[in-house]
């Protein structure tokens, strides 16, 4: 019965995953109110995180790194590309070496599959 | 405060490995060799990192928890918007007060950064970075209800979503 009360809003977890180049790539998702949090990695640590959100001025997102190393940009633009997508908040934390833009892309891809695969999850 | 968790629903399926195939080769030594490769094809097909997480009514309030156990971190979600609010990283030094146990660091990463979070932070997760062997905590909170009785009861909803 009280679960009746909170429900409908309720935070969404997600996993998935994808063999990208020669690794596997985890994926761990969370859908909050306007909001997702999506965490990156092929190890399960969390060593950086970022958030981006589409500025009413600008035509890119804004982005902020907030956790690791603000040099390493690769959460940041994620977040920005996804923000541009989805039009919500979103938080990123990139945990993969491998930073080129061919291979983020591929990870971009793979998350954008999943999102219109299960876009209730995102 | 047992009282107050007496009502509480059980907590929602979450992303924790599955107990089937680990029940299933614990089942007997004859069957040790046939079951010995499910675990790990069931670990494969399961999440890296896992996740527990719990919808209740808190002193009023619908309130979601989600813990995330990371290898370097505990991420905690404490929220009563639906949102991840405020960032903290509160992290164990390493070097610890004189009593044994290791000092807390809260930063603030995202929102505002004013002496009652830094607080709340501390009051409800400090814990946590203990128990989970003095790992840094990144504690995401967006809470309505701040007051000491509220935070005591928050703390006992993230203690049942135990990942560490």
């Amino acid at each position: 019965k009280e679960e009746a009360v909170v429900a409908g809003s309720g935070i969404v977890l997600h996993d998935f995953s994808g063999r990208l180049g020669e690794q596997r790539v985890h994926f761990h998702a969370m859908r909050l109110r306007d909001s997702l949090f999506l965490w990156v990695g092929a190890a399960p640590a969390l060593a950086s995180l970022a958030v981006a959100m589409c500025s009413p001025r600008d035509g890119v997102p804004v982005s902020t790194s907030l956790l690791g190393d603000p040099s390493d940009t690769a959460s940041a633009c994620l977040a920005q590309r996804l923000a541009r997508k989805t039009k919500k908040q979103i938080f990123v934390s990139y945990n993969l070496q491998n930073t080129d833009s061919s291979f983020t892309l591929l990870i971009e891809n793979r998350i954008k599959e999943e999102m219109t695969a299960f876009p209730e999850k995102f | 405060m047992a009282a107050a968790l007496r009502h509480l629903p059980a907590p929602r399926a979450a992303g924790g490995r599955g107990k089937a195939p680990l029940l299933s080769w614990l089942g007997g030594p004859g069957r040790r060799t046939a079951a010995a490769a499910r675990p790990e094809e069931a670990m494969a097909a399961n999440p890296i990192v896992t996740s527990k997480q719990r919808e209740e009514v808190v002193h009023g309030v619908p309130t979601e928890v989600v813990c995330t156990a990371f290898s370097n971190s505990i991420l905690v979600v404490v929220t009563q918007y639906g949102k991840l609010g405020t960032l903290v990283y509160v992290d164990p030094n390493t070097i610890g007060d004189n009593i044994g146990r290791p000092s807390l660091t809260t930063k603030v990463l995202l929102g505002k950064d004013e002496p009652l979070v830094h607080v709340c932070a501390k009051n409800l997760v400090a814990f946590v970075s203990q128990e989970a062997g003095n790992k840094p905590v990144l504690l995401a909170m967006a809470l309505k209800d701040k007051t000491m009785e509220g935070i005591q009861a928050l703390r006992e909803v993230i203690r049942s979503c135990q990942v560490w």
